[in-house]
């Protein structure tokens, strides 16, 4: 078990396919946690129907252009969370400074040389998508610090750690939220704040990160404003504060139902999610499971949130719903992380006896 | 895939289970917020909604009323209605402005065959008129155009297509001049007195009898209550009131006397005669002298006002607005003006006679020409007529015998030359009911030293002025419908009537519901000696040899009472004009025709007269053209 540890952790991995766990020669089945399954294929579904039907008219004489879009993001991702289901998640531990390299050296890309639209650079066209590292980029954070936080598990209770950890996130999330998509860089202080709590951080901290994010909200809002610094732009102003006055839109029933049905198939997700967090075999799975839960709930909760008036209105993508093939293809690559770790939790507890890595 | 507890076996410790159970803590009271939002939506302002999805929902539709017919006297449908299918943008549902509702152009273009700019064009210019109407972008568009669109909503947002009534004439350019056009009413027209009550974009008479009957012909809107979904799609409808159709309106013209009229003005005026001129633009007006009913009223050339019925080519329109194509929407009856020509000896005569200038019996030389002032005015080609009385110089139409009347009356008291034309109707309008007519211009001394002291024109009145006026030229400026008039104001010993269209509105099933009362008639005092001293001069004129028009209507088996006119017009060849009486004691008529570049009145306006007239008394009609070269 120490060997074991000292290998993953010092162990540089080159050949990625050594991260791929052995399949079912190795003696395992692969095990997917049906109802997580289930639930992303539902939802799935709804999203195909939804996104066909809403842009129908959006390219002349392309009725379907959406739609086969969608549907060949959903193919190529269903098959990426079954790839990335059969990885050993706990191999990319060793990787961490690589994917955090990747995360922030693709979002520094993107603002070098993103294409613009509606005011933003948030994409990298290539040939068959236009890429959008900022969501490759929440799944790279919630691997990263998870993988941070693990190293500094034992001194988790420091004030060092908990800087460390929130910078790690920070930087990012600012050179996201200068695209400008302050949604995404929303989800990183998230996905920080989610990692920070699954692993252990004093209450003292939060309530000190707390303090902080209130003295920093009042000094964007209301501070910087009046001495004339903008640091928002004023549309983002507009809706931070728009929906403190809400007018209630009548949306139509239908609609409504519509929203309740994406909120119980998110729901079962996140349960389910919040399941797999608890079979993982160690911490650093626990880890990413509790940052990829958090992650998707903030998302939905923001998304659904603002549909009906009670989050401001911004740009993220509700998972699995919305069109667009790098939040599919993400979404789809953290489910399939949550099925690695699900069925390698399962693995080791009907198997091997406790398979911690600590 | 349940499992016993003993077989889990997790890293996870006590703190972190704490965690783990307040992170689903946190989740589940956030998913309880969104349910709670949900449900308070739903449920608790449930009823609020439901008032405001149902205000959504519904929407009422105005229905178009079809307009009632026109109808010529014998009932034959001369005006009708057509149920079209027009493509029309709803402008408050179209998508907002940029690339989506550029799309949007392009799509429904492709589909109705339209330029997006052409599309775009048209929502822009019929909002400006009408902001909250509906565009119509193509009137008429096929059933299977109409069933893409129907069956394809979604992908036309803001489109949507409507049972239209368009106006359709069986007779295309028959009395083209008369109806006027309908098109939806403005909201500037809405303010008019003539349209009070009436909703924007309801489709009004925007001319002719369209718009002086409208209140008959454009019969009540319905509404209808139409259920829509959240898109803005019909899903049913329930009609609320029904539409009520325009009454008909009855016309005094008559069917075939107007046929023969246009066929008329085409076979003696619109052929070229000697010169090159193609299109002789002229006009005939008959007229029941008793009462003023228009038998038969025309301009030529024509048009097909079908043409108007959807929105016309902007190359057609300005073609029919040309010159060149003889200007045919022009209605040359009653808006063009001319000197009249001889046809306005008749004024003379009456005022010398009635003045006391001259006597009938009197006889005047007429050696050709008469030397006034230091100006020499002349017979036409000179021709010498010799000893005259009033009855000779209207039946060989001599000038020279007017021309002194002109100048023997220029300074008399009252000018009676002036005020005898006013007194016959020319230069003022008749009051015919169409909108557009001309009131012309009766010169008069102080009219002319007006202008001067304005210097407007280079000279004062002079005896020359009165002198030119007396035979119908120089500044004097008449409708052909005026002439007709005047004419019948003659005949009717005195009583000046108001021509009108308009005859009766009748219900839909032709039951006479109101008649329409012409305007106030005037009449004139004119002795009977001065009625049947130039009566007898006409009739010479058209019925002795030596008659201006004797041989044009040699054989004709009517009495008729004519007077030619040729009004010489600068840097044109001379108008043809023609006004005949027949004294039927049943069908009494006044026909003026009046023929542009036409020549002599005996060349073409007498011709075109007598084919009308066969018409009107059921003789076979024969082209005569005359041969007096006389004006």
């Amino acid at each position: 078990m120490s060997a074991k540890r000292a290998g993953g952790v010092i162990r540089p991995v080159r050949d990625l396919s050594a991260l791929v766990a052995p399949g079912p020669g190795f003696g395992q089945r692969l095990r997917l946690d049906p109802l997580l399954l289930l639930a992303v294929i539902g939802l799935g579904v709804c999203s195909v129907i939804t996104v066909a039907s809403a842009t129908v008219d959006d390219i002349p004489g392309q009725p379907n252009y959406y739609l086969y879009r969608q549907l060949i993001y959903f193919g190529v991702g269903l098959l990426l969370m079954f790839a990335v289901s059969r990885i050993d998640y706990s191999r990319l531990r060793e990787l961490k400074f690589g994917l955090y390299g990747l995360m922030i050296f693709s979002i520094l890309a993107v603002l070098a040389l993103g294409a613009a639209s509606r005011g933003s650079r948030r994409w990298i066209e290539l040939p068959l998508i236009n890429f959008q590292p900022s969501e490759l980029g929440k799944l790279l954070l919630v691997v990263a610090l998870s993988a941070f936080a693990v190293d500094r598990a034992r001194r988790i209770g420091d004030r060092d750690t908990t800087a460390r950890i929130m910078l790690l996130a920070l930087i990012p999330a600012a050179l996201v939220m200068i695209q400008p998509d302050l949604g995404t860089g929303l989800v990183y202080l998230v996905i920080a704040l989610a990692t920070l709590f699954i692993a252990g951080t004093p209450w003292t901290h939060f309530a000190a990160l707390g303090a902080l994010f209130a003295i920093a909200v009042t000094l964007t809002l209301v501070v910087a404003p009046a001495v004339g610094v903008e640091v928002l732009k004023p549309y983002q102003v507009n809706r931070l504060t728009a929906f403190l006055n809400p007018s209630d839109n009548p949306a139509n029933e239908s609609y409504q139902l519509n929203q309740s049905r994406i909120a119980i198939g998110s729901g079962e997700r996140t349960g389910r999610s919040l399941r797999i967090l608890t079979l993982a075999k160690n911490l650093y799975g626990a880890l990413i499971a509790g940052g990829l839960v958090a992650m998707l709930m903030f998302q939905v909760f923001v998304n659904i949130g603002m549909t009906i008036g009670i989050m401001p209105i911004t740009g993220i993508p509700l998972p699995l719903m919305s069109f667009g093939g790098s939040s599919v293809l993400v979404t789809l690559l953290a489910v399939g992380l949550l099925q690695s770790i699900h069925a390698q939790g399962r693995d080791s507890a009907s198997g091997k006896g406790f398979g911690s890595t600590f | 895939m349940l499992e016993l507890p003993k077989n889990r076996r997790t890293p996870v410790t006590p703190q972190m289970s704490v965690r783990v159970a307040i992170l689903g803590g946190i989740a589940l009271v956030l998913f309880a917020v969104v349910f709670f939002r949900l449900w308070y939506l739903q449920i608790l302002s449930g009823d609020k909604y439901l008032a405001q999805a149902n205000d959504n929902r519904i929407r009422d539709v105005a229905v178009a009323a079809p307009r009632g017919e026109i109808v010529a006297r014998n009932g034959t449908t001369l005006v009708d209605n057509r149920v079209a299918i027009a493509a029309q943008i709803e402008p408050r549902r179209l998508p907002a402005e940029g690339p989506e509702r550029e799309a949007l152009y392009r799509r429904l273009g492709a589909v109705i065959k339209m330029t997006p700019a052409r599309i775009a064009e048209e929502v822009k210019s019929q909002t400006a008129v009408l902001p909250y109407a509906n565009v119509t972008v193509k009137a008429d568009v096929s059933r299977s155009i109409y069933q893409y669109l129907v069956e394809r909503q979604a992908q036309f947002p803001g489109v949507t297509v409507e049972r239209v009534f368009l106006r359709s004439y069986p007779y295309h350019e028959l009395a083209a001049h008369l109806f006027g056009m309908v098109g939806q009413l403005s909201e500037a027209d809405q303010k008019s007195a003539a349209f009070r009550g009436v909703k924007g974009g309801t489709i009004v008479g925007k001319d002719g009898l369209e718009y002086t009957y409208d209140r008959y012909l454009r019969g009540k809107s319905g509404a209808s209550r139409i259920q829509v979904d959240a898109m803005g799609r019909p899903k049913g409808q329930v009609t609320v009131r029904p539409p009520v159709r325009g009454q008909r309106l009855k016309l005094s013209i008559d069917l075939g006397l107007e046929q023969a009229g246009q066929e008329a003005m085409a076979s003696a005026g619109g052929i070229p005669i000697t010169d090159g001129v193609k299109n002789r633009g002229g006009a005939f007006v008959a007229m029941d002298p008793r009462n003023g009913e228009i038998l038969a009223m025309g301009s030529y050339p024509s048009f097909d006002p079908n043409l108007f019925a959807k929105p016309i080519e902007t190359s057609v329109y300005n073609r029919l607005n040309s010159e060149e194509a003889g200007s045919p929407l022009l209605n040359r009856a009653i808006a063009s003006v001319y000197p009249s020509g001889s046809t306005f000896k008749l004024v003379t005569a009456t005022a010398a006679l009635e003045s006391g200038a001259i006597s009938a019996g009197a006889i005047v030389n007429d050696p050709g020409s008469i030397q006034i002032g230091n100006i020499t005015f002349e017979n036409s080609g000179k021709l010498a007529n010799g000893p005259i009385d009033l009855r000779t110089a209207l039946k060989v139409s001599s000038d020279v015998y007017f021309y002194r009347l002109g100048a023997q009356l220029d300074g008399y008291k009252g000018e009676p030359l002036q005020s005898w034309a006013s007194r016959f109707g020319l230069g003022s309008r008749t009051g015919i009911d169409l909108p557009g007519e001309a009131a012309g211009t009766v010169p008069s001394p102080q009219w002319r030293n007006d202008l001067f002291k304005q210097k407007l024109t280079d000279r004062p009145w002079s005896i020359g002025d009165n002198v030119n006026m007396s035979v119908g030229q120089g500044d004097l400026q008449v409708t052909p419908l005026q002439i007709a008039t005047a004419y019948s104001a003659l005949v009717n010993h005195g009583k000046v009537v108001t021509p009108h269209v308009g005859l009766e509105v009748e219900d839909s099933l032709g039951r006479s519901l109101q008649r329409i009362e012409p305007g106030v008639t005037r009449r004139i005092a004119i002795q009977e000696g001065t009625r049947t001293a130039i009566l007898e001069g006409l009739k010479r004129a058209a019925g002795e040899a030596g008659g201006t028009s004797a041989d044009v209507f040699r054989g004709f088996p009517y009495t008729v009472y004519g007077k030619t006119g040729t009004a010489e017009r600068p840097g044109q060849a001379d108008q043809s004009w023609y006004v005949a009486y027949v004294d039927d004691p049943i069908r009494p008529i006044v026909v003026a025709v009046t023929v542009e570049q036409g020549g002599f009145g005996a060349e073409t306006a007498a011709p075109a007269v007598r084919l009308i007239l066969s018409q009107w008394f059921g003789v076979k009609g024969k082209l005569v053209r005359g041969s007096s070269a006389t004006r």
